[in-house]
């Protein structure tokens, strides 16, 4: 057979030929010269309805879809009038009678008037716990009603001085009245038209959604810096689950934005390419929550003397840019934050005589026992918290002072179920809000109630007092008193303020964060 | 036609059918059990450890998705409903399952295509390779390369790829998964491994079946090295390297999570990961359901080429021993074997 002899090498250099082919043929597939920018996000995105979705990601791209009725200044926390040009609340904070903007229409055409933002109010409370987020901002609602073609009047059965603020969030932005006719389900997978500067283009699921900008668009908040339509022509966000492959896009041109940077990649944003936009979160700073109900934990003494043993100096090397060590319950950036590290002193000393008191004495071990139990306390949190170092850190410290420190990561779904059922010493938690009140959506009986406490006490009436009033002397003063309450219960033993690290390609100008350290891109320029 | 039928297919294909019933019966019913025996509640991992939401309002949402009902009344209106192709609804994102696979789908089918085509091509050739080189020292080496193959991690393999390819030569996207570009590197990522597995059984294989008597007998009839290897080894190694294709599906499926994670590609394992972290139960058991139709029908595919590549899996019992190895007149209507 004559064939035989040249067929002989034709299989693996076919396999050779192809690869090469393959490498050849498609070269030259970067970023290409645009007016759009590219977000890249860390997390997918099961809905895109802000009403519905409590993650980050998901409110990143909405937050661009969708107006409030006010906006949140995130360098002073003050309020101010978006969609609502004015406001006024009763004197309880239980009546708020919001007076609309005239002109403002959805993408799909209809008018943005009290009967829309009626039918959003009431979409959320229907939603129940389909809105994880609406179900605290709208505890107690009374009443919701259009008191004129422009005037909306919504009342609450309790005071509820946070709705105001709730009212800047995405979560309570403006959906038109077709899209709320909608179900939750098509909703989710994009059939949402909003008042926002940008539409919904297109979505490949898992992989990126794409915003077209809304020529039409003239009513943007007062903490802009033009008006009109939006200067870029649309967005792009990929969904980049790999923090590396982020760094890389960025890094490369491939991508103009990572909305999330790791600690270990913060050096590249020193000199020339990148910039690195960090604020800090407002709201709870990272706080270990004790189980009260835990033999262990149930003795505040034992809680205080587990916050003096922890050196919160020493984070410094383990956290963001923009991130520290905690002041307080409350981050910097929160309304009416008010430094309280003197109750937050790192006393080894103090610790040790706490606990001899308490009856814990020194073991063999190092570690302290009392009647035969060793003072152990297990923390559990999801293995994909990123501050698993600093936990890390505080179980050394901790156990110097004779505490062990059981970290227990665990994956989202175990994680979730621990936590549902209370199993647990300490739970890890940081809730981003733009005001004070977060603080009652951890720390009372009636709330996520991650502390386990069955009877309302000081805490609930030093937190309700908080809720009562808008009148800033009144609320600094019950903000203070109620987190002064809480440190010396030991209720709460804050570790570090958190920040958004959100990098920016060098192309792109113009990106500010929000309240909550969202990125806004309403004034983001492509310069090349 | 069915006159000319070999007379054991009907009832090997019937046998065949009724064990791929069964396997994906019994992987939906797994699944359901594993998935109610575990503690955690769906809805509650779908708002999330900090939301406060009342008892009623979860009951409501329990109710909806038909989570508070007795377990044994879900398995049955879940199998009757999955016998109607209804798969139920995403807990996480209230889109109907089956509407979720099969968006997902071709971007797996494709990549999973991509990268076993690859893979085969790769393989083949190593292991084609080995058997055909004469020095003792080249063939070790070749029959090293396997090895090497499996030991690269396919998430540092990626990221490496991705690395040189997207960031500095800039020559393929680094994600997404619009265009034939973006599917190069997942595919080469993914393939490297499926090359292992193939050169592995190939090679080693086709060694074997030079060194029987056969091999010798055709060579002292003045065949060449390579017309040997063709024609009458090849034959003989085609088997259990056909075997180790079927798994080798499953094993794309699997693979497909950490690929399609690392270069942020929609498909049935960026679906699988998330399903499983939310426990998403109805998504999990659409997907079970998935990859065990996918691998019963490649097992079914399997069987169905054996026959073709080797007739006596028809016959019940082995006949006479002289018709044990195959001759070379009845290996010989094989030449392009290794294409």
């Amino acid at each position: 057979m004559p064939r035989a002899v040249p067929r002989r090498i034709s299989v693996p250099s076919a396999a050779l030929m192809a690869t090469a082919m393959l490498a050849g043929c498609v070269g030259g597939g970067g970023a290409s010269p645009h007016r759009t920018v590219t977000v890249d996000l860390a997390e997918s995105i099961t809905c895109v309805d802000p009403h519905q979705a409590p993650q980050t990601s998901a409110l990143n791209v909405a937050r661009q879809l969708v107006d409030s009725l006010t906006d949140q200044d995130p360098r002073t926390g003050k309020i101010v009038g978006w969609i609502a040009s004015r406001w006024t609340v009763n004197r309880n904070a239980t009546r708020f009678v919001f007076t609309l903007r005239d002109g403002v229409k959805f993408s799909d055409g209809s008018p943005l008037d009290a009967a829309a933002v009626v039918a959003n109010i009431k979409d959320i409370t229907a939603l129940g716990a389909k809105s994880p987020l609406g179900l605290s901002y709208l505890a107690d609602l009374r009443a919701a009603r259009a008191t004129g073609t422009r005037t909306v009047t919504v009342e609450f059965a309790k005071p509820n001085a946070q709705f105001l603020q709730a009212t800047s969030t995405p979560t309570l932005g403006l959906l038109s009245p077709a899209t709320l006719k909608r179900s939750p389900g098509q909703r989710c997978s994009g059939r949402v038209a909003g008042s926002g500067p940008f539409t919904l283009a297109s979505t490949a699921v898992n992989e990126s959604i794409a915003l077209k900008t809304r020529r039409d668009y003239a009513w943007p908040t007062p903490l802009t810096r033009h008006t009109g339509a939006a200067r870029v022509d649309g967005l792009t966000f990929q969904i980049v689950p790999t923090a590396q492959v982020r760094h890389g896009n960025l890094v490369s041109g491939r991508a103009d934005v990572d909305t999330q940077v790791l600690p270990q990649n913060k050096r590249s944003f020193t000199g020339a390419g990148p910039d690195l936009l960090s604020q800090v979160r407002p709201g709870l700073v990272y706080t270990l929550l004790p189980n009260e109900t835990s033999p262990v934990l149930s003795d505040p003494a034992v809680r205080v003397a587990i916050s003096r043993a922890i050196d919160r100096s020493a984070f410094a090397p383990l956290l963001s840019p923009g991130e520290a060590p905690a002041t307080s319950l409350l981050a910097k950036s929160t309304p009416d934050y008010s430094n309280r590290s003197a109750a937050l002193p790192h006393d080894p000393v103090a610790a040790a005589a706490m606990l001899d008191k308490a009856g814990w004495s020194p073991g063999p071990d190092g570690i302290r026992q009392r009647a035969g139990r060793a003072l152990r306390v297990r923390l559990v949190y999801a293995s994909t918290d990123p501050y698993g170092s600093v936990y890390e850190l505080v179980a050394q410290q901790l156990r110097k002072s004779g505490i062990d420190l059981a970290l227990t990561p665990l994956d989202d779904a175990r994680n979730n179920a621990r936590q549902a059922a209370g199993d647990y010493d300490l739970v890890s938690w940081g809730v981003t809000r733009g005001d004070p009140s977060v603080l009652s959506t951890v720390f009372t009986v009636d709330s996520a109630n991650p502390l386990r406490r069955t009877k309302p006490g000081r805490l609930e009436r030093s937190l309700g007092a908080v809720s009562e009033t808008l009148d800033p002397a009144r609320r600094q003063q019950a903000v203070d008193s109620a987190v002064d309450t809480i440190l010396d219960g030991g209720h709460g033993i804050p570790l570090f303020e958190q920040a958004a690290s959100i990098g920016v390609g060098d192309a792109v100008k113009g990106i500010r964060l929000d309240s909550s350290s969202r990125p806004i891109f309403y004034d983001a320029e492509v310069s090349k | 036609m069915t006159a000319r039928l070999p007379p054991g297919l009907p009832r090997y294909l019937v046998r065949r059918l009724c064990q791929a019933v069964f396997v994906i019966w019994a992987a939906f019913t797994v699944t359901s059990l594993l998935l109610y025996l575990l503690p955690s509640d769906p809805v509650q991992i779908m708002i999330g450890p900090q939301a406060h939401a009342s008892p009623g309002q979860l009951a409501r949402l329990r109710h909806e998705y038909g989570l508070d009902r007795p377990v044994v009344t879900q398995y049955v209106t879940q199998l009757g409903r999955a016998l109607h192709g209804d798969l139920g609804q995403s807990i996480q994102s209230g889109v109907p399952v089956i509407t979720e696979l099969f968006r997902a789908l071709p971007h797996t089918l494709a990549l999973a295509g991509a990268s076993l085509g690859l893979g085969a091509m790769l393989g083949g050739s190593v292991a084609w390779s080995a058997a055909y080189a004469s020095s003792p020292r080249l063939r070790a080496a070749l029959l090293a390369v396997p090895s090497l193959f499996i030991s690269v991690p396919t998430f540092w393999l990626g990221l490496m790829l991705m690395e040189l390819f997207s960031f500095t030569f800039r020559a393929f996207p680094a994600s997404g998964g619009t265009g034939f570009a973006s599917l190069v590197l997942p595919a080469v990522t993914l393939a490297i491994p499926s090359a292992a597995f193939i050169a592995q059984t190939l090679g080693s294989e086709l060694i074997k079946a030079m060194g029987e008597p056969y091999a010798d007998t055709a060579r002292a009839k003045g065949a060449s090295r390579s017309r040997v290897l063709r024609g009458h080894a090849l034959r003989n190694a085609v088997m259990p390297t056909l075997t180790m294709l079927g798994l080798l599906v499953g094993w794309q499926l699997s693979g497909s999570v950490v690929v399609e994670t690392v270069f942020a590609r929609d498909g049935i394992g960026r679906l699988t990961e998330a399903a499983v972290r939310t426990q998403d139960i109805p998504m999990v058991q659409g997907l079970v359901l998935l990859a065990a139709v996918c691998l019963a029908l490649v097992n079914l595919a399997v069987d169905l080429v054996y026959p073709l590549a080797d007739p006596r899996v028809l016959v019940r019992r082995p006949a006479v021993r002289s018709r044990q190895r195959p001759s070379a007149r009845a290996a010989a209507p094989a030449p392009g074997g290794g294409r």
